[in-house]
């Protein structure tokens, strides 16, 4: 669960519920709709339904794009242009261009919790051996595959849409039940024909933890893991199991 | 019997109590046997361990916790409906025993045994063998009864609260979920104070929170209730019935609270902190048998009113201190080694506070369920959970808090520092922060080092 900020600057916290009955979508578009309250409070502008349909059409139409990129680029230079990713401090191991994986080589799937420049450095290792890298998905990534259609005569509210076309596409292992992660999981691997996978878990993350040998076992697939966020540069030992796992791929 | 002792004893000496009560005349109740024999019938060998209170109605409390799981399969094997009702720690079951030939139990008491089994029953070994490792809350021993079926009857319906609750818990449950076990969740949003232009409701416990989140958690009780339904078909849930359960459950919590008030207000506490804990914990559950629930606490109220009225206490010597404890302690030894500490326990947050508030009663009763369930102590800020201390500092006159780290549990990973800063910037009140294991034998000296620094700071 999520503790209120006990900094001084006003903050919101959202609340994102964990199961995905009709009840739980329509707590959730409440809780945008005041979200929505709040930001115009802080200053904002009032969301209007014709300023939302043209900014949802356009997110689509990105998010299209997005997951073409996503599916063709290393996972390292694809993560690169997302938002999280601190272009001013880089990962003293990070390079300028991420080295380049060919057709013929092995295909990687990336799991990750969240994105640090740290999570790129160890892609662009990886990629160094070769390897094309796939992002399926990680938690700071809105998922590239989801669309939001905005009819013309729609009832619903704009947090309503939200609610119940967005949600239910995000594949979100804390979701209960998280049938929905597994779906997307299977969908992945037989879409990008993908050799193996490699979960990069955050430290400490009971979700990801506990979910790992599911993972494993409706992977189909050779799969490895690498715990990133307890030491200060771990990509070392991080790199022995993923030389161990393109091994495993390479073999099959 | 003219004179019942009051002492706090070890297992032999309360076995050989048991039968001298037994030739005097006292009665127990048929599922009563000696404590000491659970240690051979059921490994419970940490009891030997433990240090008992010396009463009749002692016997029988105990009695009536360590029998729960034998309950749980004659109850099977009688045609009973059983409900697993997981996390919220108070309300579901109520609901459920709302329904005929139906018991509610949480599977999660099975924290406490490998702790009561000394480990002996490989709980935490299989866990760690299926990936859940001791990273996480000792609760973890409950996904191992799951599988190896040796303790409680696989329940007939599985119902789990998600949402505001600890990652650990959630993510053992969708791993129950993956073996296949009929697992439902419904969801309890984090408790927060209402925005400005939000219509307001107040809580039992005098939170104020947003009217939504009332009305979400009354339309996720419906919901309960239908899929409880499912294992009755053709009956309906009525009101009438509802309020007939939630009638008891105020009467078990009357008895807790009154049990509780006598025995933190006592210049002498009547019944030893470990009892006193074990007491509270049956107000979750009923320990599956709501009945004998109310007679087992009715029998005990009357001896702490007695020893009140007598003076008398069975500690010897008698704690100073008087301290707050938040959090249940994994290893029930604790409780003891707090007193021969010199610590007195006079306030509790066992993270069930929420199911010793009386249910209104003038409501529709699933809202009354709601109301109560929203002001659990867990699924808001550590801080109020401190308030709710707070307001006992005078009442109790508290002069130190010890908050209990569970091992791994998520909701100790900060709560300890929250609360301790918010005693000792509010209160001035020193706050010990203490990791409790399942067993806590080999850091004992530390423990003790520990309890005995805070009862020398206080003294000073």
């Amino acid at each position: 669960m999520t503790y209120r900020t006990e900094s001084s600057a006003e903050s919101f916290t959202l609340y994102v519920p964990s199961t995905r009955t009709a009840a739980a979508l329509q707590w959730y578009a409440a809780e945008l709709e005041r979200l929505s309250k709040w930001l115009v409070r802080i200053g904002g502008r009032k969301l209007q339904p014709w300023a939302f349909a043209q900014l949802t059409q356009g997110f689509n139409q990105l998010r299209q794009k997005l997951d073409h990129m996503r599916i063709a680029l290393p996972a390292s230079l694809f993560l690169s242009l997302q938002p999280p990713v601190n272009n001013k401090q880089p990962h003293p191991s990070l390079r300028p261009q991420p080295a380049q994986g060919f057709k013929t080589n092995p295909k990687i799937g990336i799991l990750m919790g969240h994105l640090t420049n740290l999570h790129l450095a160890l892609l662009q290792e990886i990629e160094s051996f070769g390897v094309h890298t796939v992002f399926l998905c990680g938690e700071p990534i809105p998922p590239t595959h989801a669309t939001i259609e905005v009819g013309p005569d729609v009832d619903k509210s704009i947090f309503e849409l939200i609610a119940d076309q967005w949600l239910p596409q995000v594949p979100y292992l804390g979701a209960r039940p998280n049938t929905n992660f597994y779906t997307f999981l299977t969908n992945e691997i037989r879409k990008s024909q993908l050799d193996g996978l490699l979960v990069i878990r955050p430290v400490w993350c009971d979700h990801w933890d506990l979910e790992l040998p599911i993972i494993k076992q409706r992977a189909g697939i050779p799969v490895s893991h690498v715990v990133l966020g307890c030491e200060p540069d771990p990509t070392s030992h991080a790199l022995n199991r993923v030389s161990a796992l393109i091994e495993m791929v390479k073999k099959r | 019997m003219k004179f019942l002792p009051t002492k706090q004893i070890h297992l032999e000496e309360l076995d050989a109590l048991y039968d001298l009560y037994l030739r005097e005349g006292i009665c127990f109740p048929s599922y009563c046997v000696p404590v000491g024999s659970y240690v051979e019938a059921e490994g419970d060998i940490r009891l030997p361990n433990l240090k008992f209170d010396s009463s009749p109605a002692s016997i029988r409390l105990w009695n009536f916790l360590l029998s729960e799981n034998r309950r749980l399969h004659t109850a099977r094997a009688q045609g009973f409906k059983i409900v697993g009702t997981m996390k919220d720690l108070g309300t579901v079951p109520i609901l459920a025993y709302a329904y005929p030939n139906t018991i509610a139990f949480y599977p999660d008491g099975t924290w406490w045994t490998p702790c009561v089994m000394e480990l002996s029953d490989r709980l935490f070994c299989l866990a760690d063998e299926h990936g859940i490792g001791p990273h996480l809350c000792p609760v973890r021993a409950m996904y191992s009864a799951f599988i190896n079926k040796e303790h409680f009857p696989i329940p007939d319906q599985i119902i789990c609260s998600t949402g505001a609750v600890c990652d650990d818990f959630s993510a053992i449950s969708q791993r129950l979920f993956h073996l296949g076990y009929p697992l439902r969740w419904w969801e309890i949003p984090p408790r927060r104070p209402p925005d400005p232009d939000e219509t307001k409701v107040e809580l039992p416990n005098g939170t104020t929170i947003p009217k939504t989140h009332l009305d979400f958690v009354t339309h996720q009780f419906h919901m309960i209730a239908k899929w409880i339904e499912e294992l009755h078909p053709g009956i309906h849930l009525t009101k009438p019935a509802l309020q007939k359960s939630i009638h008891r459950a105020n009467h078990v919590r009357r008895l807790i609270n009154a049990i509780r008030d006598i025995t933190f207000s006592a210049p002498v506490p009547p019944i030893p902190a470990l009892e006193e804990l074990i007491a509270e914990m049956l107000v979750i559950h009923f320990c599956s048998d709501p009945s004998e629930c109310c007679e087992v606490l009715e029998a005990l109220l009357q001896t702490v009113k007695a020893r009140v009225e007598a003076g008398v206490t069975p500690l010897d010597p008698i704690p100073k201190v008087r301290v707050a404890v938040i959090n249940p302690p994994a290893d029930l030894r604790m409780m003891n080694l707090i007193e021969e500490c010199g610590l007195l326990v006079c306030a509790t947050d066992y993270m069930f506070t929420h199911a010793l508030i009386e249910i209104p009663e003038d409501m529709d009763p699933f809202q009354a369920l709601a109301t109560v369930a929203l002001c659990d102590p867990m699924i808001g800020h550590p801080v109020d959970r401190a308030r709710h201390i707070a307001k006992l500092i005078k009442k109790y006159q508290i002069q130190a808090v010890i908050v209990f780290r569970i091992p791994g549990a998520s909701h100790s990973a900060w709560e300890g520092e929250v609360i301790q800063r918010f005693f000792q910037e509010s209160y001035g009140i020193p706050v010990l922060v203490v990791e409790v294991p399942t067993i806590i034998d080999p850091v004992e000296p530390t423990l003790k080092t520990q309890l005995e620094a805070l009862y020398e700071i206080i003294q000073t």
